[in-house]
């Protein structure tokens, strides 16, 4: 049970720790953007409030647009870090965390859609 | 510019030192420090919400690699805060938060001064054994590996209705007042279901993300957070909870305690002076 147990948390930190690098990766090229911008037009970081318009950002090389994606992954390891304890649970056959688990991840989705549509 | 960005790299690495060791979010210093950098408040407080984020994934890595954590407990009492979280921002508009500051700034004294009577107390740090009907059913028992003392140490819950009762308070408290809940949720780990502190401040930092995760959407999307403020602390804040989840291991708990109780007391006045219509 113990082994099964730190098997789920070393998938579960892996994931984790790509999330955070991609997140890293992000934000320190958007930093180098800043520094070598060589007169290109810096469009403020409110008109990247929108996936899509942060995607369109980063390849056209906006600096703002690269840093808003950082934050973006960021705040997303923790949901993205449940996500994979659903699995991981199902994995092992443990049903009781597997529901427990999607319990918390549909209460922080639920809560997500509340958020942005009261905005 | 690049001096401030600086200053923010260098801020957040040491939130995210004492925020990994501790188990709490780290905005406790983000916010006080952004405000007197001449931050506007709302700005400030998006960034620490980011930097509770920060802190709980940079430490969660290295607490899931050495296995310190208890994911069960983790996930068990993470329904409580993320359902306490959604309901205290239900009632953001109908209820007056004033008696709430007080009330939560009591417990975390009430909070100081049970962890202050651990320390004076004989064998602080002994481990109880428990036998919890719940507990046992839900497999929160576990065992952790303590790099200070060289040696595993086996533990048993108790009272883990006490335990989710505290987190979902610690979530109403976020959702309604937007502090973070580390201090609580090291509360009702350590203080009512008796879990040894070093699992009880990094299974707090695995939790804290999550339920900072959807305030922290929200602010995403309504523009509240800046990248020139957020990305410098969060950056900075990888790197020292990266080197604190580390160091954590290495401290003996009943350093970990000095430390922690006068960052309490410290976040009790901040709240009690938010109640009376202060800072």
């Amino acid at each position: 049970m113990k082994d099964e147990m730190s098997r789920l948390e070393l998938i579960i930190g892996k994931i984790l720790r790509v999330g955070v690098a991609i997140s890293i990766g992000l934000m320190l090229f958007g930093c180098l953007l800043l520094v070598f911008r060589n007169n290109k037009e810096i469009i403020p970081y409110y008109s990247y409030l929108e996936l899509n318009k942060i995607l369109s950002g980063i390849l056209v090389l906006q600096p703002n647009a690269w840093l808003m994606g950082g934050l973006f992954v960021l705040i997303l390891t923790p949901v993205i870090r449940v996500l994979t304890s659903v699995f991981a649970f199902m994995k092992v056959k443990d049903w009781t965390y597997m529901w427990i688990t999607s319990l918390v991840l549909l209460i922080l989705i639920v809560a997500m859609i509340f958020g942005i549509s009261q905005k | 510019m690049l001096t401030q960005a600086m200053i923010m790299l260098l801020v957040g690495i040491i939130a995210g030192l004492i925020g990994s060791i501790l188990g709490l979010g780290g905005g406790i210093l983000i916010t006080p420090a952004l405000t007197l950098m001449g931050v506007d408040i709302k700005y400030a407080i998006a960034a620490s919400i980011i930097a509770v984020i920060a802190t709980s994934s940079g430490s969660s890595i290295a607490f899931l690699k050495d296995d310190v954590l208890n994911l069960r407990v983790a996930m068990f009492l993470e329904i409580f805060t993320t359902v306490g979280a959604l309901i205290g921002a239900l009632l953001t508009g109908y209820f007056n938060g004033v008696v709430l500051y007080f009330l939560f700034g009591a417990l975390l004294i009430f909070q100081a001064w049970n962890m202050w009577k651990k320390l004076r107390a004989k064998n602080y740090e002994k481990i109880e054994v428990n036998h919890d009907d719940l507990a046992e059913k839900l497999q929160l028992n576990g065992s952790y590996y303590d790099k200070n003392i060289k040696k595993y140490v086996s533990y048993s819950l108790k009272n883990v209705p006490g335990g989710a009762a505290v987190m979902f308070g610690a979530g109403i408290a976020s959702g309604l007042l937007g502090i973070g809940s580390g201090a609580f949720k090291v509360m009702a780990m350590d203080g009512v279901m008796k879990m040894p502190l070093k699992p009880s401040t990094s299974t707090s930092n695995l939790m804290m993300g999550v339920t900072a995760a959807a305030s922290a959407v929200i602010y995403f999307f309504s523009g509240m957070i800046q990248p020139v403020i957020a990305v410098p602390i969060a950056l900075g804040i990888i790197v020292g909870s990266s080197i604190g989840a580390r160091l954590m291991q290495h401290l003996p708990a009943k350093l970990i305690r000095q430390i922690f109780i006068p960052f309490v007391l410290l976040m009790a006045l901040q709240l009690i002076l938010k109640g009376l219509g202060i800072g």
